[in-house]
């Protein structure tokens, strides 16, 4: 499979995360530790139970004059472009779009004399486009823990439709009080790690991060290296209740569907799922069963890997940093070992492999669900070598 | 930080929990259960614990939730928390 | 029929816009939750009421009951909708923690939960969306429907925004209220007005060389050019100083000399992204024939174009 395919082909990855700076600290990272999450500078002071997963001191720093979250996302943006071998025309036509749960509302905390001017909180994607100097259409997408999922699929949608032939496009989230204080208040943080499909997980734990590809249509990918395609997408929304997920699970799994369907696939092509994977009480035992739901007998058989067990829940940029994942692992062939659960919680009997396994089919389910009930799955397809 | 805390009675519990729930005094009757009739989802169970936590000034573990079904299960738990303090 | 390239466009089936009555009264009290929409919302930010009142109107007429559940989506766009509670739960914490943060309220620090409730109130599962871009977010909102809806995402979308005031608004004016579009896909079959928008960017430091300004004067020509059916009667500019904001603005005005009566919101730009969107649901009235066009331009660099025709 070629680049002049059909679809959208993703050409660059970048990332800065717990694991370091670069898509290599971030593979390395994935197959050889099991950070564990620091205490929040100036908020566990005052909420003991906040922990999170953060980028190691210096590893972000560009020198650029924004906030954190732009920073971050600017330093896995030229990642993406270098990785992508973009031109500087390419750069300048590109389009971004750029998910967030947060913004730089962070740059508000603890800050008592506010600056003179108006500083809208969500306005990543317009710094990195104003910074890499690209006029192409620049869109901020705030869903929650599915922002950079909507993102990726609006990106999906702009090249579809012509709007667009190269965008960068991505997810990226700085620390706040108010997610931190406020997952407290609600009882979702776990006071240890984050342990997606533990018996005796508590909550789940935030990480900082940026992740950023640039995806690109077949005309504009041809001849160049491609990892290779999002082919599917769908989205759907729960209208249930506020924060909890609606326990019947309908709308994740047609939102899995229609990614499965887009991608002109069945779950007997599904070579490994990177699932939401909180670690929050409701969301593992639902994903679960929307899982068993959407592959069937084959549950038991396709490895899933537990990506927030290493990087945290990056909140809007998680479903961007799968992407990455899914990516370098159609790179490498194989399913990096899983960070193993200390108990695994009998009611998520999904296959969490303890070795790296290799991957046996090329297509990746993807899902991110997010506070509020909006649902985004998404496939990617690993292309050949 | 210690509030000026508020003796227990259950009228002015009734009204409290009224308000939280924001329903007329009238619905907050001494039994009526505060899941099945009055729409109290845990989030808004937990809203109730928290608020009389600290309009009592006594602490409410939220393994406590399931005791507060009702006005009387409510009042009863407190009575119990404010005694043993 | 097929759009050009760059513009989304659907058919407006509904409007609902809420927004503080001018003057306002002495007090500054103009929206009560209660009476405006019933018991049992007394914990929702003020953005989320003002969303939910503007949706009842929209949906006054009954259309959502003609499509499944499935099928209805929601985008809404806000630049400020949750930075008061963000203020309220940073001082909360900073004075003593979590104990004071009240377990109803703080979810809304997520944004996306005020268009959230909409979908939880009127049964809308087919997608909710929440987008945010400085300035543009409403007219951003009513693009990624009229994007969805021919890509067969739904069959009907509320699109649009809601605002309530920053407490860090600085040197810019807050907003408060709602407006919203309802959408269907524009088809030969279901004659009625049409929105169409485009959606441009010009990075600031561009502003500064000539090359960068004719880029944006081409990319201005363009939208303007695919939005507007026809050349509009009148056109309301929202911009800023900023020298993104008057490149802009200068190549709109260019575009509109001699055809187009031009109207600039002028004084501070609003923190917000709602005003833009007041302008277009109000245009859709049964009087409207030609193109009402809206621009809106900001100091980031997100520049947004609409209209609203009867065709």
């Amino acid at each position: 499979m070629g680049t002049t395919d059909p679809g959208v082909h993703v050409t660059g990855l970048g990332a800065v995360s717990c694991l370091g700076a670069g898509t290599g600290a971030f593979w390395t990272g994935l197959t050889s530790t099991a950070p564990r999450p620091a205490p929040v500078a100036g908020l566990t002071e005052r909420v003991p139970d906040v922990l999170a997963y953060q980028v190691p001191e210096g590893a972000a720093d560009t020198g650029d004059p924004y906030g954190r979250a732009t920073r971050l996302a600017l330093h896995a943006a030229r990642q993406a472009v270098a990785d992508a071998g973009l031109s500087d025309d390419e750069i300048a036509g590109m389009a971004v779009v750029l998910g967030t749960a947060g913004g730089e509302s962070g740059e508000r905390d603890g800050v008592t004399t506010p600056p003179a001017g108006w500083a809208p909180v969500f306005r990543l994607a317009s710094e990195v486009g104003g910074e890499l100097g690209a006029f192409g259409t620049n869109i901020n997408v705030s869903n929650a823990c599915a922002a950079s999922g909507y993102a990726l699929s609006v990106a999906m949608d702009l090249i579809d439709c012509g709007e667009a032939d190269t965008v960068l496009v991505g997810g990226a989230e700085a620390l706040g009080w108010a997610p931190l204080a406020g997952f407290s208040r609600l009882g979702a943080n776990d006071p240890e790690l984050c342990r997606p499909f533990d018996a005796d997980r508590r909550g789940t734990v935030f990480g900082e991060g940026a992740a950023m590809l640039v995806v690109r249509s077949a005309r504009a990918a041809a001849g160049r290296p491609s990892y290779g395609r999002l082919s599917g997408g769908g989205w759907s929304c729960d209208a249930h209740h506020l924060t909890a997920p609606d326990p019947a699970g309908d709308q994740p799994v047609r939102a899995a569907r229609e990614a499965l369907r887009e991608a002109a696939s069945g779950p007997e092509d599904i070579g490994c799922v990177v699932p939401h994977g909180t670690g929050t009480a409701h969301n593992d035992v639902l994903e679960t069963r929307v899982l068993r739901e959407v592959l069937g007998d084959r549950l038991e058989r396709v490895p899933l890997f537990s990506l927030k067990a290493f990087i945290g829940h990056t909140a809007g940029a998680a479903a961007a940093f799968a992407v990455v994942a899914a990516a370098l692992m159609a790179r490498h062939g194989r399913i990096p070992a899983n960070i193993a659960p200390r108990r695994q919680d009998p009611e998520c009997p999904v296959w969490l492999p303890r070795e790296p396994v290799p991957l046996r089919r090329r297509r990746i389910l993807l899902n991110a669900y997010a506070f509020g009930g909006s649902n985004v799955s998404l496939v990617f397809e690993g292309g050949t070598r | 930080m210690p509030e000026l805390t508020t003796p227990l009675d259950l009228e002015d519990l009734r009204a409290t929990i009224a308000e939280i729930i924001d329903v007329d005094i009238a619905e907050v009757t001494d039994t009526a259960d505060f899941k099945e009739e009055l729409d109290v989802d845990s989030l808004l169970a937990l809203e109730i614990l928290v608020t009389l936590e600290r309009k009592y000034g006594t602490k409410l573990a939220e393994s406590n939730l399931q005791k507060v079904r009702s006005l009387n299960e409510t009042y009863a738990l407190l009575a119990e928390q404010l005694e043993a303090s | 029929m097929t759009a050009r390239h760059g513009v989304a466009e659907a058919t407006v089936v509904g409007t609902g816009v809420v927004v503080p009555p001018v003057p306002l009264p002495p007090d500054g009290r103009w929206f009560d939750h209660r009476s405006r929409l019933g018991r049992g919302h007394r914990y929702l930010p003020e953005a989320c009421h003002y969303l939910m009142a503007a949706a009842r109107e929209a949906l006054a007429d009954g259309a959502a009951e003609q499509h499944a559940p499935e099928r209805r989506g929601i985008v809404v766009g806000t630049n400020s909708a949750v930075t008061a509670l963000h203020a309220d739960i940073e001082s909360a914490v900073r004075d003593g923690g979590i104990d004071s943060l009240s377990p109803m309220r703080v979810p809304f620090f997520s944004v996306n939960l005020v268009a959230a409730k909409l979908s939880t109130e009127h049964g809308f599962k087919g997608f909710n969306v929440t987008v945010s871009s400085p300035r543009v977010a409403g007219l951003e909102a009513v693009h990624l429907a009229g994007r969805a809806l021919p890509a067969g995402r739904g069959d009907l979308v509320l699109a649009g925004a809601t605002e309530a005031p920053d407490p860090r608004a600085g040197d810019a004016l807050p907003e408060s209220g709602a407006a919203l579009l309802l959408l269907r896909a524009r088809t030969a079959a279901a004659p009625g007005p049409v929105v169409r928008t485009a959606l441009r960017f010009l990075p600031p430091r561009a502003a500064a060389t000539p090359a960068g300004r004719e880029r944006a004067g081409r990319a201005v020509r363009e939208a303007l050019d695919g939005v507007c059916p026809a050349p509009p009667p009148a056109l309301h500019l929202l911009s800023d100083d900023s020298p993104a904001a008057r490149t802009a603005a200068d190549a709109v005005r260019a575009w509109c000399a001699g055809t187009t009566e031009v109207t600039e919101v002028t004084g501070s730009r609003r923190a917000g992204a709602l005003a833009p969107l007041e302008l277009l649901a109000r245009a859709v009235r049964p009087d409207l024939t030609g193109p009402e066009a809206v621009v809106v331009a900001s100091r980031e660099g997100n520049l947004a174009f609409a209209t609203v025709a009867a065709r």
